[in-house]
């Protein structure tokens, strides 16, 4: 199980099977990279992997960026920034997979899968997997290639028993959230409150819970 | 053979080797079969579901003919056959299995079940996303009491769920890394 409280604070992220997959999405413009960065940092702080699929910045600022004590062979990074599909292993270790945009959706499984196999030789059984913005894949590829290549995605995460967190910005319609939300086992909205970031849960039909505080996303930055 | 069998087009230009496995094959499914890269694409329509692909040939290769496939968009799962194991990383090439040759009879069974099993799980994924948009739209234009006496949004719901369960039940929920490459590569070329 994997327990998200510490990060998100609700009851139902104590024990989260592995394969779950959660939409992250941003309402008020504030980025939704701090959200997906703070799971991963969180799991991290609790010996757990992780993989980064990071669209609009490189690598290495990614990883700065994720703001942990980061062991190298606890992370991999899925850069779409690159000039071609190409493997390379960074001064400090960690494993970085690039393609050269984000729609290359082909690219990026392969890269997923290179950075599974290559946690799982390092002992990693567990291990969370962010994606930055899925809005950009969502913006690049269109709804239906974008919500087939979630599905996927997820299912092959519930193969390896790792854990998924999508972020999603804010521009995006309710609808088009509802139909990517399908692809997730939960939506989660999330805003910058008076008293700092909140969330609520999204569900089905658009209606949504109360607004509570989130505990840690702004704490890790 | 029944013409509603899955097509599987055999391109090989050993004629000993293409009998073969139509002799294998013709039971379960319509075979198609062609001595060339040239007459392997003239044979090629949205009728064939698996194209068995010599990788060595006179003419267009298997890679050029592939790349003609790729290139064209057409919807058919590639199987490549090659004279030894590739030493490439097989998840860059753009076809959905390979076979090395000699190929066995069990092993080409397996290889057609298992690429029209990837067809299937397609052809699920496509609808479930057309049900889920589908859904989000009555979900848009009616309010929640509307919804409840909605019979079209009911029956929605119940084939989604049976969706779902099929999905998850197809490819063993993709848990084998050239599956979830050759799905998402379909995505990708679609």
């Amino acid at each position: 199980m994997y327990d998200l409280s510490a990060v998100l604070g609700f009851d139902w992220a104590v024990t989260l099977g592995p394969g779950t997959t959660l939409c992250l999405a941003d309402t008020d413009g504030t980025d939704p990279t701090r959200w997906v960065d703070a799971v991963l940092a969180d799991g991290l702080r609790n010996g757990e992997a992780a993989v980064l699929v990071s669209m609009d910045r490189p690598a290495t600022a990614a990883l700065d960026d994720l703001g942990a004590d980061v062991a190298p062979r606890s992370v991999c990074v899925i850069d779409c920034q690159g000039t071609e599909r190409t493997r390379r292993t960074l001064d400090d270790g960690t494993f970085v997979y690039s393609v050269p945009d984000a729609d290359d959706l082909t690219g990026i499984g392969i890269g997923l899968t290179a950075c599974l196999d290559r946690l799982a030789a390092a002992g990693h059984d567990r291990g969370r997997v962010g994606f930055h913005s899925f809005g950009v894949i969502l913006d690049r590829v269109g709804q239906q290639a974008a919500f087939k290549f979630a599905h996927v995605v997820s299912s092959r995460l519930e193969s390896a028993g790792f854990l998924g967190a999508f972020g999603l910005e804010q521009p995006h319609s309710p609808k088009s959230r509802r139909i990517l939300g399908e692809a997730f086992d939960r939506t989660l909205e999330l805003r910058q409150g008076a008293q700092g970031p909140e969330g609520r849960t999204l569900g089905r039909r658009g209606d949504s819970g109360p607004w509570r505080a989130v505990p840690a996303a702004e704490s890790d930055r | 053979m029944a013409p509603s069998d899955p097509v599987v087009l055999i391109v090989e230009d050993e004629p000993d080797v293409a009998e073969t496995y139509r002799l294998w094959l013709e039971d379960s499914y319509t075979v198609e079969t062609a001595r060339n890269g040239d007459e392997g694409l003239d044979k090629l329509d949205e009728s064939v579901d698996v194209v068995l692909l010599d990788r060595m040939m006179p003419g267009l290769s298997g890679d050029e003919v592939l790349e003609h496939i790729r290139e064209q968009g057409i919807d058919c799962r590639v199987a490549m056959v090659t004279a030894v194991e590739p030493d490439f990383d097989i998840l860059e090439m753009g076809f959905d299995a390979y076979l090395s040759k000699p190929v066995k009879s069990d092993a080409l069974d397996e290889t057609v079940e298992n690429l029209l099993e990837r067809s299937t799980y397609d052809s699920l994924l496509q609808e479930y996303y057309a049900l889920v948009e589908k859904r989000a739209t009555l979900e848009a234009s009616k309010n929640a009491a509307e919804l409840d006496d909605n019979e079209e949004y009911e029956r929605l719901k119940e084939r989604l769920g049976e969706l779902r369960e099929d999905l998850s039940e197809t490819l063993g929920g993709i848990e084998d890394d050239e599956e979830f490459i050759a799905t998402i590569r379909n995505i990708d070329d679609n």
